[in-house]
């Protein structure tokens, strides 16, 4: 998994522009129980004029490999080693297989953790593979997760090339999905419709992500939820009704707060995450997640704002939907201002302590929360389409828009209106920070993290 | 230096020692005390400053620790000072001897460690970020975590002010919403509610919130929480200032 930043400057290395081979070391944090995930976090670059470079051979100085080591052993980091093939070779060469040899050992002892040794080609795509011990894995899938989400499967690629991403809303696109991993968190007004669409699509993992129960006056809109199923999880409902349409895939259903220990560690095996809820806890933690693990999130929210008028009525002021892209290493949704640092205060307050809130907010110390009619299923359903549809843009570009100019859609229903944001118009101040795996405590927030002893 | 045979120490007062009838020199039956209570002992014992009263010359620590008015329950380093002797650390169940030479008190020091260990005694309630706990401990702050009635306090005792306070320190205790440090740390409290000497009033103060059944202060400072800067530790610089502001320093 890279980050853009590491990804670009991968590549601005490796190809300096005159067609002879580079080399570099990443550092990796390495995640994952079910699915094993590295971390892009730390490119080392080995300086073009410390080697001997030719447009098919390489040779580099070792004491680069020991810097990296050093640096690795700081964190427990893993280190790949990653070099060009300016002819586009997209496969190992005898060279490589036989340099590895020798390095990916000496690397593993000196991190004790796994190595691994990749190669890049000018497009950017790379492959990867991983010494556990005298034998390399291929790693699976090579992910990049920036503006666009480019993914480079070892599986069907060629010597001369990478899979070539399938034309969107296709079966191809299918294939291609059923690959991935998508992790849900809150599968209620927005989320049961973004679960819906992505397991018709064929997305071959589901984690569903919610510890709430379907109440009946939840039936307005979430769908697949019947009368029997009022009392039963949300998760579990939906589940169910995925596997009675698909024999194929994986539903994992997680029926806890997103703000727990289990639901982050469950969330962080997916490629991919998508936050529907409707607090801004859940969306700090989906924040979080989308930096420390470095996966890209989609962020769904809509909003029927009501004023009043002059004769005591209220009426509808806007009817929106919004959608918020982000990639690790991006502006955030803390960034885009969607929730803060007052208002998960607030939040708390509003659980633990109503009066303390109600006088914080008379006081002018914390803003009241805006007063809004409830969204229904017909504006969740737009909204959570939207979303989705800016998934398959993001991994299988079809638009003759850019995806720079759409980090954030807004849609605005009464004034008939549709804005865009580009990923420039955010300040990106750099909350979080970028693939730290699962270091304690766990996404920096200590209410996730290990119990610690206390006698 | 003890002064365990004063015969005229014998009510309230500055005497800090066990005041048994008799007792230093083996001799049960002092005339003077004779005099005052022919038939009723009366031994004394210095708990911390408080001076208790037992009727019998043996008084297990725990009894003497609840007659105080202290909470024998708080995790204490109890130690028994007996003069000319080595000081002595004793456990709750350990029985004091008031008719010992020298006896001068019992001495209380809540269990503390600075080092940055895992406290044993510590009330952890719940984490704060490891470096907030490593800058607590370094600043050498007598601080716990806990939960009332669902609000995470952060609670730093003996935090000391600066001149110019009717009091030289407080009880600090800080709000910790569960999202911290996404979330921000907003104001702190003061307990006891803090006077200036000077009398005036001090603004933004009024506010009074009950905590750990403690009457807490509310300061309303605040400023704009940025998660990729602020931490625990500028919170206290916050903290600082306002009260450093309040003395004119």
């Amino acid at each position: 998994m890279l980050p853009a930043k590491q990804a670009d400057e991968l590549r601005a290395h490796l190809f300096p522009g005159d067609g002879l081979e580079a080399a570099a070391l990443l550092l990796c944090a390495a995640t994952g129980q079910r699915r094993q995930k590295w971390l892009g976090r730390e490119v080392i670059c080995v300086p073009h004029e410390h080697c001997t470079r030719r447009p098919d051979f390489i040779t580099w100085p070792g004491e680069y490999v020991e810097t990296a080591i050093d640096r690795a052993s700081v964190c427990g980091d893993a280190v790949i080693a990653v070099h060009a093939h300016p002819g586009g070779l997209f496969t190992f060469s005898n060279a490589d297989d036989e340099s590895d040899r020798v390095l990916m050992s000496s690397i593993r002892h000196g991190t004790d953790q796994a190595a691994g040794s990749a190669i890049m080609i000018a497009s950017g795509a790379m492959r990867a593979r991983v010494y556990e011990d005298n034998h390399a894995t291929p790693v699976d899938l090579v992910m990049k997760a920036g503006v666009d989400i480019e993914t480079w499967w070892s599986d069907g690629a060629t010597a001369s090339g990478p899979m070539k991403p399938p034309m969107a809303f296709t079966g191809d696109m299918r294939a291609s999905l059923g690959r991935l991993s998508v992790c849900i968190i809150g599968v209620s007004g927005t989320g049961s419709i973004v679960a819906e669409q992505l397991a018709r699509l064929g997305v071959g993992e589901i984690i569903l992500i919610d510890f709430d129960k379907i109440e009946e006056r939840n039936l307005n809109r979430i769908l697949n939820a019947t009368l029997a199923d009022v009392g039963s999880l949300k998760v579990e409902m939906f589940a169910d009704a995925i596997r009675r349409y698909r024999s194929d895939g994986e539903i994992i259903s997680v029926p806890r707060s997103v703000a727990t220990r289990e639901a982050v560690l469950a969330a962080c095996e997916a490629d991919i995450l998508f936050s529907c809820v409707d607090s801004a806890e859940g969306r700090h933690i989906a924040d979080r997640l989308a930096a420390y693990f470095a996966m890209p999130l989609f962020d769904v929210g809509v909003a029927i704002p009501t004023e009043p008028m002059p004769d005591g009525r209220r009426r509808v002021a806007e009817v929106y939907g919004r959608v918020d892209y982000v990639y690790p290493g991006g502006s955030s949704l803390m960034d885009r201002g969607v929730y803060d640092a007052a208002l998960l205060e607030a939040e708390y307050l509003a659980r633990m302590a109503p009066h303390a809130l109600a006088r914080k907010i008379a006081d002018g110390y914390l803003r009241g929360m805006a007063e809004e009619a409830p969204g229904v299923i017909t504006l969740n359903m737009r909204a959570a389409s939207a979303c989705v549809v800016e998934l398959i843009a993001r991994l299988f570009p079809f638009g003759g828009f850019a995806n720079e100019t759409r980090a954030r859609t807004i849609f605005m229903l009464a004034e008939g209106d549709e804005d865009v944001f580009s990923e420039s118009q955010f300040q990106n101040r750099h909350c979080f920070p970028v693939s730290e795996g699962a270091a304690e405590p766990l996404l920096g927030v200590p209410a996730l993290a290990l119990q610690r002893r206390v006698a | 230096m003890s002064h365990e045979n004063d015969p005229h120490s014998h009510g309230e007062g500055e005497e800090p020692n066990r005041h048994p009838h008799e007792g230093s020199h083996g001799d049960h039956y002092h005339g003077e005390h004779e005099h005052h209570h022919p038939h009723h002992e009366v031994w004394k014992l210095n708990v911390q400053g408080v001076i208790i009263e037992p009727r019998k010359p043996e008084i297990v620590v725990r009894e003497a620790i609840q007659r105080a008015g202290f909470n024998p329950d708080t995790p204490w380093i109890i130690v028994l000072k007996v003069a000319g002797e080595p000081k002595r650390e004793v456990d709750l169940s350990f029985v004091i001897d008031l008719r010992h030479k020298g006896i001068e008190k019992l001495r209380l020091t809540p269990r503390q460690i600075n080092n940055g260990e895992m406290c044993g005694q510590r009330r952890v309630a719940f984490a704060m970020v490891p470096q907030d706990e490593a800058l607590l401990d370094r600043l050498g702050f007598e601080w716990e975590t806990l939960v009332d009635a669902g609000r995470r306090w952060l609670i730093i005792r003996n935090y000391p002010l600066p001149p110019g306070y009717q009091v030289a320190t407080a009880t600090i205790g800080i709000e910790v919403p569960v999202s911290y440090p996404g979330a921000q740390l907003d104001m702190f409290y003061c307990h006891p509610p803090l006077a200036l000497s000077s009398g005036a009033a001090i603004p933004q103060t009024q506010q009074i919130e009950t905590v750990i059944g403690l009457t807490f202060q509310r300061w309303s400072r605040h400023r704009q929480w940025d998660p990729a800067r602020d931490t625990l530790a500028t919170h206290l610089t916050l903290v600082d200032e306002s009260l450093h502001r309040e003395v004119g320093q």
